[in-house]
């Protein structure tokens, strides 16, 4: 039988530690700007405790992933190889590819919504397309490392961003909390599923696992992945309880862009307005997810096709811009948002432990078979 | 001879160098930034008045007024009026005239929301047309009456007011909107004479400045402002007024004899400025008299200013929002219907005496 295993080149691939920054940062994107408004629609002001559940689940997927990949197998490709033959297994990958796609596609454009929305009204799409298409060719082609390196920059330098949260801090109000602990678990799960689309990103690392150095013990790439999700789940909760905290909940549905409006407060003796750096400094951080989703589809498209990178890149990056500017209504950016995190859910949080038990199931056979011979 | 990747690159670099002008410019000579806005009602209608300094002539602040039916076409009509465009993003203050407060608020709030431009901004009422108070304004510095609310605010014990915590009072259940009060003295002077207190987006009633401090005790963090009364006590009399230095409040809502009651507890650090005729802080005795008489005057008049809104049937404290978290079957119609209107108050006041300046007050 045909092993897929990747090879990947030493000077390729990056350590383990890295796996922390990669983790987070494809985690993070437009979505924390906003998500209050949907979040709050099921448990209200005890949408903290489905963020703790959603990151619990997210935890365990990470660890169905860590299961699935292995010495033999060690990406998507290669499992669905495994467990589907050759043909199934093309289809579904490229199946997996237009999802990872998809998710761009989203961050990209929520991204420059939320530029035409707060910054320039007027702004064309396309002008904003091209020039962050440039960028993106650029980063991609430059391969993983530099993606790796843009992804641990795009952690470290908005970090400073935290500091901001002491604004708010002086107009918070406690009893916005109270009462706790009054939802029912369905309404906890509502919530937990609005929370979801946050944490989706995680799952390129069925990618990109085979570039990062293994060490003597694997456990380590799985250990700063677990870090990388920790610290998105504690950003996360402090994002939730200050904008929890600073709006009552009726404000919160009226009021969509609750993170940006809690950083309306934020000012300077020279700086009246620090929103409109905020969004610019955002940037940085949606980058990450939008080029790592894209490479990991180059990444399959040479995976299956034998396609070099060099001219899938090119055409999906077209596509995605196209794909971009033909948006228009801003109806259509919600239900572009809604089709990818349904779809993203679909993929993470039901597919990828459906995968594990048909490669357990698999193994079982072919163990047996071998007994047998 | 030019190597052609180098070429692409370099394309691609002035490509985007280009690419920098498509976005729009404002030079800041070439806009009209507004410092103030006003908006009333007129025949029916919106009227706003805004206030622009103009940086390029070195002149005085322009005003100008429109009229419109609606916010948005309001802002057009300004557009006609002025050589340049209008920019909402430095807005500092604005102010809602009288008719349009007892009229409603919703229409000018709705827009606001949905406007990004806008900063957290100071809100307040006016007496009259928002016009007359910004007529004055063209005279001062640019920033006269932001600074000049401001520190009524800061100091002077103005309830803390601005965009956010109107949202938090206009959308939130359980407290009814305030919003600071401005008006000409006599002599034409701005300044602040107390809040109009709201029902939704419409002005219910106005109360003193007096009263506003009181509120504040009860609200807000920031507790700094004088309170002046009258003692009368073993035949010592006099006004005197004590500086409120911080403080904490704590408010809630107990269920006492099947009558829902609001217990309050203030928390006062104060500082002695002045004393009444023959009282001396050498003796341990009156400065006892003194506290019990001032923790006496602040609970009742407290007391009665919550009355007060109980009568009005408005809510400016937040009390149904204390009420909630006890209850999980709250609904704002039935606490405001039922539970409020016979709802019984309770102040106490515990003052602490920290400074009393640096000489021995005796008179």
């Amino acid at each position: 039988m045909e092993i897929l295993k990747v090879n990947v080149e030493k000077h390729f691939q990056v350590s383990a530690f890295f796996t922390f920054f990669l983790i987070h940062s494809s985690q993070t994107g437009v979505g924390i700007l906003n998500f209050q408004n949907q979040v709050i629609k099921g448990a209200e002001q005890d949408a903290w405790i489905s963020l703790i559940i959603t990151g619990v689940i997210t935890h365990i997927i990470l660890y169905i992933i860590f299961k699935l990949l292995d010495e033999e197998n060690n990406d998507l490709v290669a499992a669905h190889h495994y467990c589907f033959g050759k043909t199934m297994g093309n289809i579904l990958s490229v199946l997996a590819m237009i999802y990872f796609w998809l998710a761009s596609l989203t961050v990209l454009r929520a991204y420059i919504e939320v530029i035409q929305i707060w910054v320039y009204p007027t702004i064309k799409t396309w002008q904003l397309c091209f020039v962050f298409g440039l960028t993106f060719y650029y980063l991609i082609k430059s391969g993983f490392r530099t993606l790796t390196g843009f992804s641990f920059w795009g952690v470290v330098l908005p970090s400073f961003l935290f500091f901001l949260i002491y604004f708010p801090m002086k107009h918070t109000n406690y009893i916005y909390l109270l009462p706790a602990f009054s939802h029912s678990l369905s309404e906890l799960f509502l919530s937990s599923k609005a929370y979801s689309l946050l944490f989706l990103g995680f799952e390129w690392i069925v990618m990109y696992y085979p570039f990062i150095r293994r060490n003597s013990n694997s456990k380590n790439i799985s250990k700063w992945a677990y870090f990388g999700n920790l610290y998105t789940i504690i950003v996360y909760l402090i994002v939730t309880l200050i904008s929890f905290l600073y709006f009552n909940q009726e404000v919160l549905q009226h009021l969509p862009w609750a993170t940006l409006m809690m950083v309306k407060i934020v000012h300077f003796s020279f700086l009246e307005r620090f929103e409109y750096a905020f969004i610019f400094i955002w940037l940085l951080v949606v980058i990450s997810p939008i080029c790592i989703s894209l490479w990991a589809c180059t990444r399959i498209i040479k995976r299956t096709f034998s396609i070099p990178p060099k001219a899938s890149l090119k055409l999906l990056l077209l596509a995605e811009m196209i794909a971009a500017i033909s948006l228009q209504e801003f109806k259509s950016i919600d239900h572009l948002i809604n089709l990818t995190s349904n779809v993203g859910i679909g993929f993470v949080y039901v597919y990828l432990p459906l995968l594990l038990i048909i490669k357990l199931i698999k193994n079982n056979f072919v163990k047996n078979r071998l007994n047998k011979v | 001879m030019m190597n052609n990747k180098f070429v692409k690159r370099m394309g691609c670099v002035a490509l985007s160098l280009f690419l920098s002008g498509c976005i729009p410019k404002s030079i800041i000579d070439e806009v009209s930034l507004m410092h103030y806005v006003g908006f009333d009602r007129e025949k029916k209608m919106l009227k706003a008045s805004v206030v622009y300094p103009n940086y390029a002539t070195e002149g005085k602040s322009t005003l100008l007024t429109a009229i419109a039916k609606n916010p948005s076409s309001l802002q057009n009509e300004l557009g006609h009026k002025s050589e340049f465009e209008y920019e909402v993003g430095q807005v500092r203050v604005m102010i809602f005239g009288d008719k349009l407060s007892r009229y409603g608020l919703v229409d000018v709030l709705d827009t606001i929301c949905k406007d990004p431009k806008i900063g957290v901004i100071r809100m307040v009422i006016s007496d009259g047309s928002p016009d007359l108070i910004l007529k004055k304004t063209l005279n001062k510095s640019p920033l006269y009456l932001k600074n000049l609310i401001d520190k009524s605010i800061e100091d002077e014990g103005i309830p803390d007011i601005n965009l956010h915590v109107m949202y938090d009072q206009y959308f939130g259940s359980g407290i009814d909107m305030s919003l600071p009060n401005l008006k000409l003295d006599s002599k034409g002077n701005i300044n602040i004479d107390g809040m109009g207190i709201f029902k939704g987006d419409k002005l219910k009633f106005r109360i003193s400045n007096k009263e506003a401090f009181l509120l504040k005790l009860m609200i807000d963090r920031n507790k700094s402002g004088v309170y002046s009364f009258n003692f009368d006590k073993n035949g010592h009399k006099g006004n005197i007024g004590v500086r409120s230095l911080y403080g904490k409040h704590k408010v809630k809502v107990i269920k006492e004899d099947n009558q829902e009651k609001a217990k309050m507890d203030l928390t006062l650090n104060i500082k002695l400025e002045g004393l009444p005729k023959g009282v001396s802080l050498e003796k341990e005795r009156d400065l006892i008299l003194i506290k019990k008489a001032l923790q006496k005057s602040i609970s009742t008049e407290a007391e009665s200013l919550l009355k007060d809104f109980q009568a009005n049937g408005v809510d400016p404290v937040g009390l149904g929002r204390i009420y909630k978290i006890n209850h999980r079957n709250y609904s704002e119609q039935n606490f405001y219907k039922r539970i409020y209107r016979n709802m019984k108050f309770d102040v106490n006041t515990k003052i602490i005496v920290r400074q009393t300046g640096v000489g021995n007050i005796e008179s």
